[in-house]
């Protein structure tokens, strides 16, 4: 067959790793149809018509997260770690569209203070958490010997305050993860919003030369 | 200068491309890029989606030893071409009563 379309493809398809098995063959194969009925001869031609191998991929892939989830699993970790997968491969997409740079450049910093602030969110839930639980513990650690002295009394107020630290940061560790995922679910959302409209932009233009030429 | 076209106006033009006739990749992308200056990337993710929709199907044949896929409308993706006319016409009729007697 043809080695310039081989090639492409074959770079296509393992730019192409975070998609599904059969979706992967499915674009493969729609591409392979094309370059070969299109008669592309060499890398340049190719090139010139579909981008480079990555940004194809980049493409189809934001393009993916854009509108689907990757997993239908009702398993809250895995919901969330496509999430975080689509949030990338959106980010990634937006880069590698020519969107006309001003709009790239301000679509990706408004992402990446969503993403910030985000984060800081997270560093806050964490910092709490682990300082109720460090704060626990060196309590607990330094005041647990006062129980068999003589101040056994004042010992048992310590213990009691650090087994009670302890004990709101483990009930407060899965209302915090909960309360995590949801952020990403939502943020992820949002990022399907703007890469639908982003690609939708790209995607969807008339240009007037070209009807004019053809006219 | 540059109309944005709506998705849903890409999917009318693919959607009436393929009643006429089960179309090949290659030609459908063709035919929608004599309309619109799209690329060839932009043509995946509509039949994807149409497929996903059901409002396509796709076969294989074969073509010099290996296999062209053919796109073909359900009717499902009929009636969804006729929702989708009738709102491009009372769109562009609505359009041609504000800006359509300009040169004449």
């Amino acid at each position: 067959m043809n080695k310039a379309v081989d090639k492409y493809l074959n770079e296509l398809n393992n730019y192409l790793s975070s998609l599904p098995q059969t979706d992967r063959q499915d674009v493969i194969e729609f591409y392979q149809e094309l370059m070969l009925d299109g008669n592309f001869q060499n890398e340049a031609a190719i090139v010139k018509e579909f981008g480079t191998s990555k940004q194809l991929a980049y493409k189809i892939q934001a393009d993916y997260s854009a509108t689907d989830n990757f997993s239908d699993s009702k398993n809250a970790k895995e919901t969330s770690r496509s999430n975080l997968k689509s949030i990338w491969l959106i980010i990634l997409g937006v880069l590698a569209t020519p969107v006309g740079i001003p709009l790239a450049i301000a679509t990706v910093a408004v992402m990446i203070a969503i993403l910030i602030a985000f984060c800081a969110i997270f560093i806050a839930f964490a910092a709490t958490i682990t300082l109720l639980f460090i704060g626990g513990i060196y309590i607990f650690v330094r005041t647990f010997r006062l129980l068999f002295s003589s101040h056994w009394a004042t010992g048992i107020f310590y213990v009691g305050i650090s087994i009670a630290l302890i004990s709101v940061g483990l009930l407060l560790f899965p209302l915090i993860i909960r309360f995590i995922r949801f952020l990403i679910a939502e943020c992820a959302q949002f990022f399907r919003h703007i890469g639908r409209r982003v690609f939708k932009e790209r995607y969807f233009k008339t240009s007037s030369t070209l009807s004019t030429e053809e006219s | 200068m540059a109309i944005q076209i709506q998705t849903r106006l890409l999917d009318g033009t693919v959607l009436s491309l393929i009643d006429r006739e089960s179309l090949y990749g290659y030609v459908l992308t063709q035919q929608v890029k004599t309309v619109f200056n799209v690329s060839e990337s932009t043509i995946y993710p509509v039949l994807r989606r149409l497929k996903k929709d059901q409002y396509l199907v796709t076969f294989d044949k074969p073509y010099q030893g290996r296999n062209r896929r053919y796109y073909q409308i359900t009717a499902a993706g009929r009636e969804e071409l006729q929702a989708i006319r009738e709102e491009w016409n009372n769109f562009s009729e609505k359009v041609d009563q504000i800006m359509g007697e300009e040169n004449e």
